[in-house]
């Protein structure tokens, strides 16, 4: 029986994509093929971008209110559809169930502060800013905006922005990751339900042509991106060349430093699920475990004794702990940077190259630690997105420090500690812009800001927060005398 | 086998509330009980109440922050024969139903503690415990 070939989603119709070229969707878990997908071309892009320019005209008349009532509909649904939408997220990505639930339960906390709209996209007033003259300042939608999100969250990413999007006024185009299109493919299902007006919501499958064709689509006002720096620095030179507003969050290296006065015991099932949660591909992953002093081997004793106890296995059995990477060309390059790893020098002190589990054709790497990790070796320098550990035994809260802010990539970093002012120190000094204080993975609810610094995130307006609903929208100042 | 994580632990509550109620329901059904009918329908419904809010909070309860792996909850711990409680005597089914309460109970004290990172949960499974206890304790009038 063939699989069945994901649609687009345009001005309120499915539609299936006239590409010949077509890409294969795995499940991680046993490495068989469960979908397929199109690489849409530049003109079905154009075609949704048209429709979604058309529809921004009516959209944006209609009262921010009754724009976020949608959503309140739209958070229902989620609700009634949980189990559906994070079972689908497991079988394409392989994320255990519980991490699928806590990402789709990230998803629908943005719907929900999307809602806050006649709050949140609210301007200014001043009065008398000369005599007799008054001056405000509106914030204005745009028209309309891409998004391009990463396979880790198939459900979330998009949802970091398109709620806001949506409630400000602005029409939107997605193209979800061709790793993972079958999350969003359900996602937008249900988003039927609610009967948005035509155009204003619309899925392009597809690759780098899709990407290419929304960043030089003169129509599409600004983008979205969450990936790996290089693609994310891509991605803000082309939208500046362009015109086009961008907000474009790329890897991460993100440090855990580990105090001597830190508790273990307490810590260490935070720093288990910061190190192997999602098998390590998230952007707020801890990929560098640095203790200070002399904590070192009682912690690494423990923490390696726990990371070979994770049940690894398919997401969908409720006793995986730990779930496979993406795929197996991603599989192939953690291997290649654990292979790095041994010919630097490094000790590897638990290898997860072979690990057991129930289907060996799936697309596991187990819990693997590097221990004696110097901060020049490739694997402390550059992002592996998978379960490995890299040990730098550090001196110094300064020294961590000093290593946290000289990996280009400026992401998060979690300090563990009993003492305020070390936890002060830290997060008083560290670049990364997301920080943990005994917390292992330091990710901000859709209140906060998301986004990381350096070459971890390109542009000004970071996801969620009150700065997406400024990303989405622009200040238009109005200043009035009255003769 | 372990239950190893958070939706393992809810898994396991919210079959538990689902299969006690099942047991009330088969209860209600024995002639012997028939004075009882009212309760037993009562505490059936509080088991569905239950396996209700359970759900919700695994829905709702769950993020990234605080998926911490769970260590030393044994299924094996809470497991109590089946039974089938249309063909028992009155006093053996009220045992069986004292004995299911105190399981209950039992898990629900013993898994709290290990959820202490997600505390609302952990504060949902302290106040189940508080009533399967008292739900034994009114079991016991009725022998």
């Amino acid at each position: 029986m063939a699989l069945p070939i994901m649609k687009n989603y345009i001005n309120g119709e499915w539609e299936q994509s006239k590409s010949a070229d077509i890409g294969k969707v795995w499940c991680p878990a046993t490495g068989e093929q469960i979908a397929q997908v199109p690489y849409s071309t530049a003109a079905e892009v154009d075609k949704a971008v048209s429709v979604a320019k058309e529809a921004f005209e009516e959209w944006r008349r209609v009262p921010p209110l009754t724009r976020a009532r949608y959503m309140f509909a739209l958070k229902e649904i989620f609700e009634d559809n949980f189990e559906e939408i994070s079972k689908t997220l497991v079988r394409e990505m392989g994320k255990t169930l519980d991490e699928s639930r806590g990402e789709v339960r990230r998803m629908i906390e943005n719907v929900e502060h999307s809602t806050g709209v006649t709050s949140l996209m609210m301007g200014s007033t001043l009065e008398d800013i000369a005599k007799g003259i008054d001056c405000r300042s509106e914030r204005q939608p745009l028209g309309v905006f891409g998004c391009i999100p990463p396979f880790n969250f198939p459900a979330m990413v998009p949802w970091w922005f398109m709620p806001y999007a949506l409630v400000t006024g602005n029409t939107y185009v997605v193209k979800p990751s061709e790793q993972v299109p079958m999350t969003q493919g359900f996602i937008f299902e249900l988003l039927e339900e609610i009967d948005l007006p035509e155009g204003v919501i619309n899925m392009v499958h597809g690759s780098k042509e899709v990407v290419n064709a929304m960043l030089d689509h003169p129509d599409i006002q600004g983008v979205s991106f969450v990936g790996s720096t290089p693609t994310a620095k891509y991605i803000y030179k082309r939208c500046g060349e362009t015109g086009k507003r961008a907000q474009a969050l790329g890897g991460a290296k993100n440090i855990v430093t580990v105090m001597p006065d830190a508790d273990i015991d307490k810590a260490l099932p935070s720093l288990i699920t910061s190190f192997y949660g999602c098998a390590g591909q998230r952007c707020l992953s801890g990929a560098v475990l640095a203790p200070v002093g002399d904590i070192a081997d009682e912690l690494l004793e423990k923490f390696v004794a726990q990371a070979k106890s994770l049940k690894l296995g398919d997401g969908l059995d409720s006793s995986t702990q730990m779930g496979p990477l993406v795929s197996a060309a991603h599989k192939e390059r953690v291997l290649g940077y654990i292979e790095k790893g041994i010919s630097e020098g490094a000790d590897l002190i638990l290898d997860g190259r072979n690990p057991e589990v129930d289907n060996p054709n799936g697309f596991y790497v187990g819990p693997t630690v590097f221990d004696n990790v110097d901060k020049d070796m490739t694997i402390a320098k550059e992002e592996i997105f998978g379960p490995v550990v890299s040990v730098l035994r550090a001196k110094s809260l300064q020294e961590t420090i000093d290593f946290a802010n000289t990996r280009g990539m400026a992401n998060a970093a979690c300090i563990y500690t009993a003492s305020g002012a070390a936890a002060r120190e830290f997060k008083y000094k560290v670049k990364p812009t997301m920080v943990g204080v005994n917390i292992g993975i330091a990710a901000p609810m859709s209140f906060f800001p998301f986004g990381g610094s350096g070459e971890s995130m390109f542009g000004t307006h970071k996801g969620q927060g009150h700065d997406v609903f400024h990303f989405f929208t622009d200040a238009k100042v109005v200043i009035n005398r009255w003769f | 086998m372990s239950l190893k994580n958070f939706g393992g632990v809810l898994d396991f509550a919210i079959e538990l509330e689902n299969e006690d109620a099942s047991v009330l329901e088969l209860a209600e059904k024995n002639q012997e009980m028939s004075s009882y009918q009212e309760q037993l329908t009562r505490l059936a419904k509080e088991n569905k109440k239950n396996a209700k809010t359970l759900t919700r909070a695994r829905q709702e309860n769950v993020t990234e922050m605080i998926l911490e792996p769970i260590q030393g909850l044994e299924v094996e711990n809470y497991q109590e024969a089946k039974g089938d409680p249309t063909s028992m005597r009155k006093d053996e089914i009220v045992d069986h139903l004292k004995r299911l309460e105190d399981r209950a109970e039992r898990f629900y004290r013993e898994a709290a503690i290990r959820l202490q990172p997600v505390s609302d949960v952990a504060g949902i499974f302290q106040r189940l415990a508080k009533k399967r206890g008292e739900r034994r304790k009114k079991l016991s009038t009725l022998s």
